[in-house]
């Protein structure tokens, strides 16, 4: 597995507006007194990667279960391929995949089995070997989900996402806690993902992953997108403002791009 | 279908390969019913003798009395309230009572020698011994100095008494505890594995990934609950054999048809305690207010169910809010058919209880269920 995003980010321009799969327009969310999402909007296509790139408690993953259908928004709009995620929350499950913050499974089903469950639920008959394969953990099929390491538990999250052949991804903070070989592996995954076609919405608090891998990004703090475009437009625009860089090289980053949108660093 | 059947395919594995679970759904109570077994509570109370007076002269008063503490005293007999004959030798048979003795019409009478005829439960000699030791005693100093019959007239062939085997049914306190603890294992197992199962898998965000697939939560809880209706089955199967092999309790002696009428009343009881489950860990939110909460629900139970303490030694006001708990419908029934060999129509009011309970707390397993 080689790791390019740039060759892929090409391949899939961002004109073509009938291969919409995400839409939301207009969110708001809020918990009691707090304010999760205000006022967000956005659209991913097909075959795009799209970063959701902000801090703990900006909104990233109250934004991302919304879309999920695994909670109720307050106003607005969010759709999966033109279908109201409000509306018809067991129809769009059905056709997404998800990894989620905290996932887990069972700990004592082994891989086959985990995946042979999951499929069931989501009436799909891809064979468990399959979905194993895609992520390189066939060889672990008869291992108990409690015995994997993380970086494992995180790819095999992505197979069970993978079952139902999905139009949409959702990946929430798919490295977080795993070590740099771990994450690294989990990055060239995701970048083949892009080729199966479907539209990938990213969560992270890490810049490297989000320029990496995305080809948009939105920046977001306090439930808003303070900015929205590709990481190399987000640095040229930086660049024309005049900002400082904070690596010692001089050269500029999303890192920089963060601190000047909000005034703050990325508490990872 | 499908995925009813995914699941408890999927659960049933799970359970298996836990073998900490599946020690103490077996183990735990195995171990009780020995232990209880042993104690034998009921040999520390008096005899339970019946006394069905056919005199009713001075004498037979004066005996009775003396037996029963009327002289001051702790009573020597514990004697039930019947005086009739027959009932009192069912409950004999039932294995209810120790003993009956009949005192007979010309007792006192100087001119024949009376026969005092004890009717005892064949597995329960030793206590029967007991009794007859006391009562010849009794009877010696009834003559002598409470119906003063004058000493010459005094032989020892006045009364005599003759003792009357019968095979009892009833198992005694083997026979009691046994049903209980299997009562007893079915709402241990039934709420604390679900309970222990739903507040881990929510806390580790299983559930929450299952409710992100296109599932409704009744897929989950109705394959949870099946599961568990299943183990329950298994297990009280297996306590049972434990009860006959190493207890040595008759189990529904001369009734096949138990084995299959059981299953019913585990199911019932099952949901009662499964949906109770399924509420703790609704209103929990981790493992440690979960411990917590199912204790507080089911240690009264354990205590005033009659599962050890028979609610005949409880006060009465205490019984009087025990009765109506679910683990004292589903232990009363138990034992009913366990021990007497009754048919599961017969415990018509203990089945209306469960099923109330299992009503009630069924919606409020409804109602407290979140998946995260």
């Amino acid at each position: 597995m080689t790791f390019t995003p740039q060759s892929s980010a090409q391949a899939h321009p961002l004109t073509h507006s009938n291969d919409t799969v995400i839409q939301v327009r207009d969110l708001h969310k809020r918990y009691k007194d707090i304010v999760a999402v205000d006022g967000v909007s956005f659209e991913v296509q097909r075959g795009e990667i799209f970063g959701m790139l902000g801090p703990n408690g900006a909104g990233k993953t109250t934004t991302v279960e919304i879309l999920e259908g695994l909670r109720d928004l307050d106003s607005g709009e969010a759709y999966i391929v033109g279908i109201d995620v409000t509306k018809n929350p067991t129809r769009v499950k059905g056709m997404i995949g998800v990894q989620l913050q905290q996932n887990a499974f069972f700990d004592n089903l082994n891989l086959k089995e985990t995946i042979e469950l999951f499929a069931t639920l989501y009436g799909s008959d891809m064979p468990a070997e399959e979905a194993l394969e895609k992520v390189d953990l066939a060889e672990r099929a008869k291992s108990q989900y409690k015995h994997l390491s993380g970086g494992q538990k995180q790819r095999l999250s992505i197979a069970v996402a993978l079952v139902n052949n999905p139009v949409a991804m959702f990946l929430d903070e798919p490295t977080t806690g795993l070590d740099p070989q771990a994450r690294r592996r989990m990055w060239d995954l995701i970048d083949n993902l892009r080729t199966d076609g479907m539209a990938i919405m990213l969560t992270t608090h890490y810049m490297e992953e989000a320029e990496l891998l995305c080809d948009r990004i939105a920046i977001i703090d306090h439930g808003q997108i303070v900015a929205l475009d590709t990481p190399q437009n987000l640095i040229d625009q930086l660049k024309t403002r005049g900002a400082e860089a904070v690596r010692k090289d001089g050269a500029l980053t999303l890192e920089d791009v963060f601190i000047d949108l909000t005034g703050r660093s990325l508490v990872e | 279908m499908r995925i009813y059947q995914a699941f408890i395919i999927a659960e049933l594995k799970m359970f298996f390969r836990d073998r900490a679970a599946l020690f103490w759904t077996l183990a735990f109570p195995t171990v009780m019913m020995v232990v209880f077994g042993l104690f034998n509570f009921g040999s520390f109370e008096p005899p339970e003798v019946g006394i069905v007076d056919k005199a009713k002269n001075e004498a037979s008063t004066s005996l009775v009395s003396a037996l029963t503490g009327g002289y001051g005293g702790e009573p020597l007999f514990n004697v039930p309230d019947s005086e009739d004959e027959q009932s009192l030798k069912s409950e004999v048979e039932d294995g209810e009572i120790t003993a009956v003795m009949v005192i007979p019409e010309n007792f006192g009478q100087s001119s024949a020698t009376s026969v005092i005829d004890i009717t005892y439960d064949g597995r329960k000699a030793q206590e029967t011994e007991i009794a007859r030791t006391i009562l010849t005693q009794v009877l010696d100093a009834v003559f002598k100095d409470v119906a003063q019959v004058p000493a010459e007239y005094r032989v020892e062939n006045w009364a005599e008494i003759s003792l009357t085997e019968v095979a009892g049914r009833g198992q005694g306190y083997t026979g009691f505890v046994v049903p209980g603890i299997v009562s007893l294992s079915i709402m241990q197992s039934a709420l604390f594995g679900v309970v222990f199962t739903l507040v881990r898998l929510r806390n580790q965000g299983v559930l929450k990934r299952l409710h992100a697939t296109p599932i409704s939560p009744k897929h989950f809880l109705a394959g949870t609950l099946f599961t568990r209706l299943l183990l329950l089955i298994m297990q009280t199967y297996v306590l049972l054999m434990v009860g006959i092999f190493v207890s040595g309790v008759d189990v529904s002696p001369g009734y096949a048809m138990f084995w299959l009428e059981v299953i019913p009343l585990i199911i019932l009881g099952g949901v009662v305690f499964a949906s109770l489950g399924l509420a703790i860990s609704g209103i929990a939110k981790t493992e440690n207010t979960a411990a917590p909460l199912a204790n507080i629900v089911t240690l009264p139970m354990m205590f005033l169910s009659g599962v050890f303490i028979p609610h005949s030694v409880i006060p009465d006001w205490v019984v009087a809010f025990a009765k109506w708990l679910p683990l004292t419908f589903l232990a009363d029934a138990m034992r009913e058919m366990v021990n007497s060999g009754e048919t599961l129509l017969i415990q018509g009011a203990s089945i209306l209880g469960l099923a109330v309970w299992a009503a009630i707390c069924f919606a409020l397993a409804v109602k407290a269920f979140r998946w995260e």
